[in-house]
Order: C-alpha cells, then structure tokens, then sequence
C-alpha cells in the first residue's frame, strides 16, 4: 500500500469511512494546501471542523483527540493525551512523548474536526467496489498465470527430470532478482531490494547500477536484458521444452559476462551489488543443470529452432527495452 | 464514527478562514520523532504560520 497523508490519517482516526488512493488523491489536489483547503475538504465528507488557538499550553489536555496540532518541524494528528504525555502520528508513525516537552514545539493551534453519524466519502460504496473489482482482477490474473504454469509443467514432463525441475525452479529465481534489480534501475522503491541488496554491500546496488557500465552499449540495461534472458527461458522451457539444448548453448554464451561482471564490480566500481551477483550465480547454477542432465548433447548442428530462439531473446528485449521508460520514477 | 465533544475554552480563540489559510502543509515527509520535536523546541523553533 502507498504511504498515507496526514488526510487519510485523521479519516482514519475520525473512523470515517473512507478509500485510502481516492482520499490521498483529494489531499494531494486540494486547491489550498492549508487547514483551510483541508476544512473545505472535510467538510466534503460532511465533517464539521474548526481551528483553535490556545493561549494557555495546558488547555490541550480539555481537548478531545484526534485532533491537528501545529508544531515547529509541521502538523501532527494527536491521538492520546493520558498520563502527562502525548501520543501523535507523524507520517503515519506513532509517537509518544512527555507533554511538557510537546508543549514547547507546539504553537498553540489546534484543528478539530466532529464526524457526523453520516460523515462518509463521497461515492464511498462506488470507490470500495472499483477497489474490490482491481483486487480481484490482479487475483485473476496470478490465479490464470499459476493454472498455465502447472498444466505446462506437467503437461510438457517437465516434472519428470530433476535438472528440469531445478532448470525450472532456477529461471524463476533468476525471473525475481532481474525484476528486482529492473525495479531499482527504475528508482521504483521496493524494501525487498533494499534488503536484499544490504546483504554484500549497503547502497552497493545503487552505486552499480548508477554506472555508464549498467548499460549493455548505452542501449539496454542489464537489468533489462537478465529479465529478457530468464522470462523468455523460463517460457521456452514450458511450452517448447524439446529446445532444452538450445537454451543450454544460450546459457554457455552468457557465462562469459558472469566474469567481466565480477571482476567490474571488484575493480572498477569497487562496490558489490548483491542482486547482480545473485543473478550471475543463478546463470552458474542454470549451466551446472544444463550440464549435469546431459542437456548439450545433440545441440549440433544448430537449426532454425536455435535462430528462433535468439529472435525471441531480441524481440522482448526490444519489447521491455520501449515500454520500460513509461514506469521510470527517476527525476529527469 | 467517533463521537468528539465540542470544545468549550473560553480563552480559545477562534480561527477564521484567513488564518486557516496561512497555516500550510509542507511537502517534506519529515518524521516528527520526539528527538527532532526537542531540538526543534531547544533552538527555539516554533511552528510559524508558514511550515
């Protein structure tokens, strides 16, 4: 879920029955950004308000929370005063401190807000039935891509060789970390990667991939081109897994890069980005499967399957690398 | 639904829409811990009518 608004935080506190994307969204564009503009915006959920200032620091203990208090560093929602403290949301974090020190960095105004019994947002029942309705369209559509996986993977005997299985098991790891590593060239923020990367090297994903380097000839990332080579694997093995041996010459072809990777990242950023050496392991363990199941036997001579093949790799590296840039979340 | 009770300060003063409006919301995501609300308050920061 998207990070809340302080809007959103004091609907819920209220216990106003509200969506969180459709009342982030009135906050965001409110004509006025100040408790005015958020008095006429709560009006809007017929939520009575009003703002008070208070010339005596202890008269916040006669108010009844939640409520708006304006402080030196912004606003925060208080939401308990017992026991000569106070507890307030910032950001949607809850914090609790002595109210004496509270009092200090607070300017005496306070924004109150009374919900009615039929305080609501506008269209509620519309906006909660569009939210349900995207729900399960994203279930639908992981149920569809489950239920195509499993029939392909009994369905084509994939099931009956262990280095299938493990080839398998491998191109979906492979599938994850690139989609991980796509997300962080994209500066879409994903606290799996985050952690993920902290593992060898703090920042050290971050560092790389800011290189001229993390670019295949200045066209296509890397990471582009680690989703294109384990998506289009990972397919060829399902639907066409007599291609298995072609996939194992793609794979031998790539284990050249694992090294220069490496030893760029050793010598040249001197950072170490954990993704990146995830997924070169992953293609080291893809061509030990290979390998061990006997699956470069008979490559030669190559056919027009092969040709195939790398056309595929192309097309969807071609096909990421233009519609990629409509997700990119960096400052331009 | 909760239920707020009024307020009922005598000394309270009301604001009006104008002084409403000059109270803004800032675009920085600060997190308001207790640690930054006491520097705040021990150099003197206290909130203006513009954050």
């Amino acid at each position: 879920m998207a990070e809340t608004t302080i809007f959103t935080d004091f609907l819920t506190e209220l216990e106003v029955p509200h969506t969180q994307g459709y009342s982030d969204e009135q906050f965001r564009n409110m004509p006025f950004k100040s408790l005015f503009g958020l008095s006429k915006l709560l009006k809007q959920y017929g939520v009575d308000g009003e703002g008070l200032r208070l010339s005596s620091p202890g008269d916040i203990s006669r108010l009844e929370p939640p409520f708006i208090a304006n402080t030196g560093g912004g606003m925060v929602i208080v939401n308990g005063l017992s026991g000569g403290s106070v507890s307030y949301l910032t950001q949607g974090e809850v914090e609790e401190m002595p109210l004496d020190e509270f009092e200090k960095t607070w300017d005496g105004t306070v924004f109150l807000a009374y919900p009615a019994d039929d305080s609501c947002e506008p269209d509620y029942k519309v906006h909660c039935r569009d939210i349900f309705i995207g729900k399960a369209k994203k279930w639908g559509l992981w149920a569809g891509v489950v239920a195509l996986f499993l029939y392909l993977f009994i369905s084509n005997g994939i099931y009956r060789h262990v280095s299938t299985v493990l080839l398998t098991v491998i191109n979906l790891a492979g599938l994850y970390l690139t989609y991980l590593l796509v997300q962080k060239s994209l500066k879409i923020k994903n606290s799996i990667a985050d952690n993920v990367c902290g593992v060898l090297q703090a920042g050290g994903c971050d560092s790389v991939l800011e290189l001229k380097a993390a670019k295949f000839f200045g066209i296509f990332s890397w990471s582009e081109v680690g989703f294109t080579y384990f998506s289009v694997s990972l397919l060829a093995l399902l639907i066409f897994p007599e291609w298995i041996g072609y996939l194992a010459l793609c794979n031998a072809c790539c284990l050249p890069f694992t090294f220069w990777s490496i030893w760029y990242q050793r010598f040249r950023a001197k950072a170490w980005c954990t993704l990146c050496v995830s997924v070169q392991c992953s293609l080291w363990l893809l061509f030990f499967c290979y390998l061990g199941g006997g699956w470069f036997d008979g490559v030669f001579p190559l056919r027009i399957e092969f040709f195939v093949l790398g056309l595929s790799y192309l097309t969807v590296l071609l096909a990421l690398n233009r519609i990629l840039p409509m997700f990119d979340n960096s400052e331009k | 639904m909760k239920k707020i009770k009024r307020a009922d300060i005598k000394d309270a003063v009301k604001l009006s829409a104008m002084d409403l409006n000059k109270i803004h919301f800032s675009d920085r995501r600060t997190v308001l811990t207790p640690e930054v609300l006491e520097k705040l308050a021990s150099s003197g920061t206290v909130a203006e009518k513009e954050n």
